[in-house]
């Protein structure tokens, strides 16, 4: 079911990283409702662990991590 | 599933210390990430929000300017505290700081921590 929803919006981070890329996932996904999914492309080599970390502690489910590029569904609240 | 965790970063460091940068990224990931972030600033740390200052700098050129990481830090909900003290020193008042922050002391600051905050220092 998860996987049904498409994607919604693509972002395209760049070599955005650590804390910028944080903060730019928050952005981007308030621009979404919730169930619906943004790819992200994340060039940072930190983004491996850092996209899935974060999705973690906010609780948006991470469908996708195949670096650089990522699918996560906006949480439901 | 994720509950609001409390965080007080303390900033010490001015804009000749690319510390203090980092200090405000960590708060910032915070803020992105849910968490109920405070921003505790003494000493140089002041120098983060005093009105026109914000606006050129750039710590490191990897960074967002001093002035858009201070706006996505409120805009995601983040709280900034200024040392009573280190304010006045500098001859800064609240109408010298920008719009959002608050000159409030540690008995402010140490309330978050006693509510279960965690606390990182720089």
């Amino acid at each position: 079911m998860k996987n049904e929803t498409g994607i919604a919006h693509r972002w395209d981070a760049g070599e955005t990283g650590c804390g910028h890329l944080a903060v730019g996932l928050k952005r981007e996904l308030a621009r979404l409702v919730p169930g619906q999914c943004l790819e992200v492309t994340a060039r940072n080599e930190g983004a491996p662990v850092d996209v899935p970390a974060w999705c973690r502690v906010t609780g948006h489910d991470l469908l996708h991590a195949g670096h650089p590029k990522y699918v996560i569904q906006r949480k439901h609240q | 599933m994720s509950e609001q965790k409390k965080l007080v970063v303390v900033n010490s460091r001015g804009f000749d210390d690319e510390r203090s940068s980092v200090a405000w990224s960590i708060a910032n990931t915070a803020a992105a990430s849910d968490m109920d972030v405070t921003v505790f600033l003494v000493a140089a740390g002041v120098d983060w929000v005093r009105k026109g200052a914000t606006e050129v700098a750039r710590l490191n050129p990897l960074d967002p300017s001093i002035g858009d990481m201070v706006e996505s830090f409120l805009g995601n909900g983040g709280r900034i505290l200024v040392c009573p003290p280190c304010a006045k020193v500098r001859g800064y008042d609240e109408d010298s700081l920008i719009e959002g922050a608050t000159i409030a002391g540690a008995p402010v600051m140490l309330e978050e921590i006693q509510a279960g905050g965690s606390a990182l220092s720089f």
